[in-house]
C-alpha cells in the first residue's frame, strides 16, 4: 500500500513540474513579446521593406464603430513588432527550405540567380501605347527616331529559373510590339545581342533586376549603329567600382547567395568633356557617375544618381547632333555610352515628368530620339502614353 | 408576476430585433442627398489643388469603364504623373452598375500600387491608403490627405 | 479578433489570463467562479466586438431574448403544450435572425433565378460567428425543454454563449456538456499545461500547415481552368484538402486549449479524419461538434434511425442538406451536403456487408478520393467551375495530363505536401520517447518553443492569414 502511494506521489510530483515548467517557459515567451512590443520606441521607415511602417492609429468613435481602429491597430502592431526584419528573414529561409522557389514575386533560380516575375502582355493596353509613339513620331518626322526593348533576365538566362517554370517568351512578346510601330521607327534587336554576350560576360545582375553594363554595351553597339555613330571595339574601357552589390532582387525576398560586381564603362575618346544637370536642383555635375551612391545599398544608383524627370548632358562637342532619351532605369548605365557623340542628350523618364515629351522637343532642335525600356517596365508602365 | 416581466422581456427583444433589422436594411438605401450638395461637401475636404476637373471620357479612358452610364459624375486628377492624388464621385441608382464600377476602381488602385511600389515609397503609401466606399447609391473614390475628413464628411451628407 | 494574430496573442491574452487566472476569492467558490465568469463574458464580448462592433449588439440581444425563453420554458415544465409553443417561438426567433442575416441574399437570388423575378435586396454583411452562437442557443433552450435546469442568472447564460476560445468559429459546445463547469470549475496546472501545449499546436497547425500549403492553392485556382493539367489539378485539390483540415481543425485545437486554460474541458472536434475508411466514418471523425448537434437536435427528433428505411433515407437527406446549407449561402453548399447524404446512404442501405471485404488500403482511399472530390465543389465559385475542375482530375478536361506547371508545383510544394500528409494520417501522433525524463521534458520544452517561436515569425511577416470556415 505505501508503495503505491510513493510512486503515485512521485509521479504526481514530476507532472507537477513538468506543468510548472511549461506553464513558465510560456509565460516568458508572451511576456516578452508583450513587454517588448510595448516598450521598444515605434520606428518610421523600414529599409528592408522599402516604406512607412504603420504608425499608432488615431482613436476615433467612427474609427470603433466601423471597425477601422481595430484594423489599423492590429497593421500598427505587426510592424512595429519587435524582431520584425529579422522575423521575415527567418520566415522566408524556412519557406525555402521546404521547396519554396518563390518569395515576394521574386523568383529564385538556379546558379544563384533571382528573378524578377515578369509582367503580364496586354495586347489590347499595348496597342494604345503603341499608337501613341507612332504618332508621336510622324508629327516629328525630322527626328531619327530608334526603338529598344530590352528584355529581362528571365528570357536570357532562362535555364537558371526553378524547374517547372516557363513563362511567356519576351522575345515573341518584343516583335509583336516591334511589328506594330510604324516603318520609320528603326527597331533594335536587343536580345540577339544579349544572347550573344553571354557567353563572355554577365549580362545581368543576379541580384538585380538591371542588366549588367557589359549588358548594356552589348546593345549599345546595335543602338549605335541603327543611329549611325561610329563605334570601335576598343573605344571604351570597363572598370569594377564594387563586388559586393546586393541589389532589388535580394531586398524583394530577403535573400542572396551571391554578391554582384558593378562596373562602368568609360569612353576612352577624350573628345568632348560633359557636364550634367538634373531637374529639380540647380547643381551641375562633371560626371555621370556618382559614386557616393556606391557606399549605399542601391549601387545601381552610381549611374547618373538615379531616375528623374529630365536630366541633361552638355558636351563640348561642336555643333554636333541632339538627342532626346525617353527611358526607364536601364537606360542608365548607358547614357555614359552615348556622350562622345551627341553636343546634347536630355534624358526623360516619364514616370516623374509633369510635363509633356513635346514641351521638352520645342525647347531646342533635336536631332535623334531614341526609347529605351525593359519589357517588364514597358508591359506595365502606363504613364509613356500619358506624356506622348 | 414572473411570467409579465418573461414575457415583456421577450416581446422587447422581439421588437429589438425587428428594429435592428429595419436598421440594418436601411444602411443600404438610396440617399436622398443631391449630387452637387454632396460633390461639393466632399470636396471642399480634399486637398485638390492644381488637380484638373476631367470629362468622362477621360474617364473612360483610365479607368476603362463607361461612366457615361453614370448620370452624376465627378473627377478630379493631375495632370503630372507623379502627383497621384485623385478624386471620384458617382452617384446611380443602378447597384449592379456601381459594384462593377467598384470593383474596377478597386483593380485600378492595386494596379497603380504596384507601378509605384518600387521607386516611390511616399506616393505608394498614399494610393495604399485611399478611400473607397460604395453606400446608398453614391461611390466615392479619393487619394489624397485628409482621407478621414473627405470619408466622413461623404457619410454625413449620405 | 483572430487567435492567431499579434494583438490577440500580446495584448489580449496576457490581459485577460492576468485578470482570470489569479484566485481572488480563495476560500469562496462560488464568488470565485462568479468572478471568472464575469471576466471571462467582459472578455469574450470585447474579443467579439473587436471584429464586429455593430453586430455584438444582435448578438447581445439573441442571449437577452433566449435567456427569458429558458426560464419560461422552465416555468411550464409540467404543461407539455405550453413548453412546446415556447420552445417553439424560441426557436424561430433564432433561426429568422440566422435566416435574415446570412441567407436572406441567397434566398433572394434564388427566388429571382427561379420566378424570373428581380427583387431588389440588399443582403445584410455576415456578422462573424453567428452561425456557431446561434446554434449554442438552440441547444441551450432545447436541452431546457429536455429537462436540463436553466440558467438564472444572466451573466453565466452570456459566459456560455460568447466564451472567445468557441465563440467565433467552434467547437459548438451543447449546453447540457458544459453546464456544470459553468457553475464551477478550476484551473488547475496540469489543465493550464496541456490547454498551453494544445494551445500550441493548434497554432501551428494553422499558421505553420494550414497557411502555407493554402498559399500553393490560391495560386494554383488562380491560373485559370484553361491552364491547369491533370497533376496540376490534383495538386491544387491535395493542398486544398489539406488546407482547410490543419486550418479547421488547428483553429478546433486553440479553441479547446485555450478552453482549457480557463478550466473548461471541451470535446475533441477532429479525429484524424484522413484516417477513415467509409464516409460514415469521415463524418465521425471531421467537425465532430457539428455532427453531434445535428444528430441530437435535427436527426434525433426527425427520429432518426428508428423508423421505416424511406423516411430514415428522408431523415438523413434532410439532415445533410441543412448540414451542407449551414457551410454556407450557396448551392454548392447545399449540393455539397447533399452529395454527403446520399453517399451515406448508400453505405448504411447498399454496400452494408460489401464494404467490409474490400482491403482497408482500398477503403482509405477510395474515401479520400471522394473527400477530395466533395472540397472542389465545395470550394468552387460555381457548379460549371466545379465540374470542369473535376473533369481535368480524371483526365477529361481539355488540358494535357502533365506539363512544366505542374512540376514547378509538385517541386514547390511536394515535401511540404508529404510531410504534412503523413501528419494528417496521424503518423506524428505517437512520437517514440526517450526514457530519461529529463531528456523527455527537454526535448518537448524544445519542441512546442520552438513550433510557438516559428508561429510568431509567420504571424509577423505575412499578411495572408484567413480561416475559411469564419464566415459562418
Amino acid at each position: 500500500m505505501n508503495e503505491e502511494t510513493k510512486k503515485e506521489k512521485r509521479t504526481r510530483k514530476k507532472g507537477n513540474i513538468i506543468f510548472a515548467f511549461i506553464i513558465i517557459v510560456f509565460c516568458l515567451m508572451l511576456g516578452f513579446f508583450s513587454l517588448a512590443g510595448f516598450f521598444v520606441p515605434d520606428r518610421e521607415i523600414s529599409e528592408n521593406e522599402n516604406r512607412v511602417l504603420a504608425s499608432m492609429p488615431e482613436l476615433t468613435v467612427s474609427g470603433l464603430l466601423d471597425g477601422s481602429f481595430m484594423k489599423d491597430f492590429e497593421s500598427y502592431l505587426t510592424d512595429q513588432f519587435p524582431l520584425r526584419d529579422e522575423a521575415i528573414y527567418l520566415k522566408s529561409f524556412f519557406e525555402r527550405l521546404w521547396g519554396k522557389h518563390e518569395e515576394n514575386g521574386v523568383y529564385i533560380g538556379e546558379n544563384d540567380f533571382l528573378f524578377d516575375k515578369p509582367s503580364a502582355f496586354d495586347s489590347e493596353k499595348l496597342k494604345d501605347v503603341i499608337k501613341k509613339i507612332n504618332s508621336f513620331c510622324k508629327q516629328n518626322k525630322k527626328l531619327k527616331s530608334v526603338f529598344t526593348l530590352v528584355p529581362n533576365s528571365t528570357l536570357i538566362y532562362r535555364e537558371n529559373l526553378p524547374e517547372g517554370l516557363v513563362p511567356a517568351d519576351q522575345s515573341v512578346q518584343i516583335n509583336k510590339v516591334y511589328g506594330g510601330l510604324d516603318k520609320s521607327i528603326i527597331t533594335v534587336d536587343a536580345v540577339s545581342a544579349l544572347l550573344r554576350e553571354k557567353s563572355y560576360n554577365e549580362v545581368f545582375y543576379k541580384t538585380d533586376h538591371h542588366w549588367t553594363t557589359r549588358g548594356a554595351y552589348s546593345v549599345f553597339v546595335e543602338i549605335a549603329d541603327k543611329l549611325g555613330l561610329e563605334v570601335k571595339a576598343d573605344d571604351f574601357e570597363f572598370h569594377t567600382v564594387s563586388n559586393d552589390f546586393e541589389g532589388t532582387l535580394k531586398s524583394k525576398s530577403t535573400f542572396a547567395r551571391a554578391k554582384d560586381s558593378v562596373e562602368i564603362c568609360l569612353p576612352k575618346k577624350s573628345e568632348g568633356t560633359y557636364y550634367i544637370e538634373i531637374s529639380g536642383t540647380a547643381e551641375k555635375y562633371a560626371s555621370c557617375f556618382f559614386e557616393q551612391k556606391l557606399d549605399e545599398k542601391n549601387k545601381y544608383e552610381v549611374f547618373l544618381g538615379g531616375n528623374y524627370e529630365r536630366l541633361t548632358v552638355t558636351t563640348t562637342i561642336p555643333e554636333g547632333r541632339k538627342l532626346l532619351v525617353i527611358k526607364d532605369s536601364f537606360a542608365n548605365c548607358l547614357i555614359p555610352m552615348l556622350t562622345p557623340y551627341f553636343t546634347k542628350i536630355v534624358v526623360l523618364d516619364p514616370r516623374y515628368m509633369t510635363e509633356s515629351v513635346s514641351e521638352v522637343l520645342q525647347e531646342d532642335d533635336f536631332t535623334d530620339l531614341l526609347f529605351l525600356y525593359n519589357a517588364n517596365t514597358f508591359f506595365s508602365d502606363t504613364s509613356l502614353k500619358e506624356v506622348l | 408576476m414572473k411570467k409579465f416581466f418573461l414575457r415583456l422581456g421577450e416581446a422587447l427583444c422581439v421588437l429589438a430585433l425587428a428594429a435592428f433589422i429595419i436598421f440594418v436594411s436601411s444602411q443600404d438605401k438610396i440617399s436622398t442627398t443631391p449630387f452637387k450638395e454632396l460633390a461639393k461637401a466632399v470636396a471642399s475636404e480634399c486637398d485638390l489643388k492644381e488637380l484638373k476637373k476631367r470629362d468622362k471620357l477621360e474617364l473612360k479612358d483610365k479607368l476603362s469603364f463607361d461612366a457615361a452610364a453614370f448620370d452624376n459624375v465627378i473627377y478630379y486628377s493631375s495632370d503630372s504623373v507623379m502627383d497621384v492624388r485623385e478624386l471620384l464621385i458617382i452617384f446611380s441608382e443602378d447597384k449592379q452598375s456601381l459594384k462593377n464600377a467598384e470593383e474596377k476602381i478597386a483593380a485600378y488602385v492595386s494596379e497603380k500600387q504596384q507601378l509605384f511600389e518600387d521607386y516611390a515609397p511616399k506616393e505608394s503609401e498614399l494610393i495604399s491608403s485611399h478611400v473607397l466606399i460604395n453606400k446608398k447609391g453614391y461611390i466615392l473614390f479619393y487619394i489624397g490627405q485628409d482621407k478621414e475628413k473627405a470619408a466622413s464628411a461623404f457619410s454625413q451628407k449620405l | 479578433m483572430v487567435f492567431s494574430s499579434a494583438a490577440f496573442l500580446f495584448a489580449f491574452l496576457p490581459v485577460t489570463l492576468l485578470l482570470y487566472c489569479p484566485r481572488l476569492f480563495y476560500k469562496n467558490r462560488k464568488r470565485e467562479i462568479a468572478k471568472k465568469n464575469l471576466v471571462l463574458l467582459i472578455a469574450s464580448l470585447v474579443f467579439y466586438a473587436w471584429g464586429e462592433p455593430i453586430y455584438v449588439l444582435l448578438m447581445a440581444l439573441s442571449i437577452l431574448f433566449n435567456y427569458f425563453i429558458g426560464l419560461d420554458i422552465e416555468m411550464h415544465k409540467d404543461s407539455p403544450k405550453s413548453k412546446k409553443l415556447i420552445l417553439a417561438f424560441g426557436i424561430l426567433f433564432n433561426v429568422s435572425a440566422l435566416g435574415f442575416f446570412k441567407y436572406s441574399g441567397f434566398v433572394t437570388e434564388s427566388i429571382n433565378s427561379l420566378f424570373s423575378l428581380s427583387l431588389e435586396f440588399n443582403a445584410p454583411e455576415l456578422p462573424i460567428g453567428i452561425s456557431f452562437y446561434t446554434f449554442q442557443i438552440i441547444s441551450y433552450i432545447v436541452d431546457v425543454y429536455r429537462g436540463t435546469p436553466a440558467q438564472k442568472r444572466l451573466v453565466p447564460f452570456a459566459t456560455y454563449v460568447t466564451m472567445y476560445p468557441q465563440l467565433i468559429a467552434g467547437p459548438i459546445v451543447q449546453y447540457g456538456d458544459i453546464e456544470k463547469q459553468l457553475n464551477d470549475r478550476t484551473v488547475t496546472r496540469e489543465k493550464l499545461a496541456a490547454g498551453i501545449l494544445i494551445f500550441i499546436k493548434g497554432m501551428g497547425k494553422k499558421v505553420l500547415f494550414a497557411n502555407t500549403i493554402g498559399a500553393f492553392y490560391t495560386e494554383i485556382s488562380a491560373l485559370g481552368l484553361d491552364r491547369i493539367s491533370t497533376v496540376t489539378a490534383w495538386v491544387g485539390i491535395i493542398c486544398y484538402t489539406l488546407q482547410i483540415y490543419f486550418d479547421f481543425s488547428g483553429y478546433s485545437d486553440m479553441a479547446i486549449g485555450l478552453g482549457k486554460m480557463l478550466g473548461f474541458d471541451f470535446s475533441l472536434n477532429f479525429n484524424l479524419p484522413y484516417r477513415a475508411k467509409s464516409i460514415t466514418e469521415f463524418w465521425r471523425r471531421w467537425h465532430i461538434s457539428l455532427g453531434n448537434w445535428f444528430r441530437d437536435y435535427v436527426y434525433i427528433p426527425l427520429g432518426g434511425n428508428r423508423v421505416k428505411p424511406l423516411r430514415h433515407i428522408l431523415n438523413i437527406l434532410i439532415v445533410w442538406t441543412l448540414t451542407g446549407l449551414w457551410h454556407g449561402a450557396a448551392w454548392n453548399f447545399v449540393a455539397w451536403g447533399g452529395l454527403y447524404g446520399i453517399l451515406l446512404i448508400v453505405e448504411k442501405y447498399l454496400l452494408k456487408n460489401v464494404l467490409e471485404k474490400i482491403p482497408s488500403f482500398i477503403r482509405h482511399a477510395g474515401t479520400m478520393v471522394v473527400v477530395m472530390v466533395g472540397w472542389v465543389l465545395f470550394s468552387a465559385e460555381s457548379f460549371t467551375a466545379a465540374a470542369e475542375y473535376i473533369r481535368i482530375m480524371f483526365g477529361m478536361g481539355e488540358t494535357a495530363f502533365y506539363d512544366s506547371t505542374a512540376t514547378y508545383y509538385l517541386s514547390s510544394a511536394g515535401l511540404s505536401i508529404i510531410v504534412m500528409s503523413l501528419s494528417a494520417f496521424g503518423f506524428f501522433v505517437n512520437m517514440p520517447r526517450v526514457k530519461k525524463f529529463r531528456l523527455n521534458v527537454a526535448a518537448m520544452a524544445a519542441g512546442y518553443t520552438l513550433v510557438f517561436l516559428l508561429c510568431v515569425i509567420y504571424l509577423i511577416s505575412e499578411t495572408y492569414n484567413p480561416f475559411l470556415y469564419f464566415r459562418f
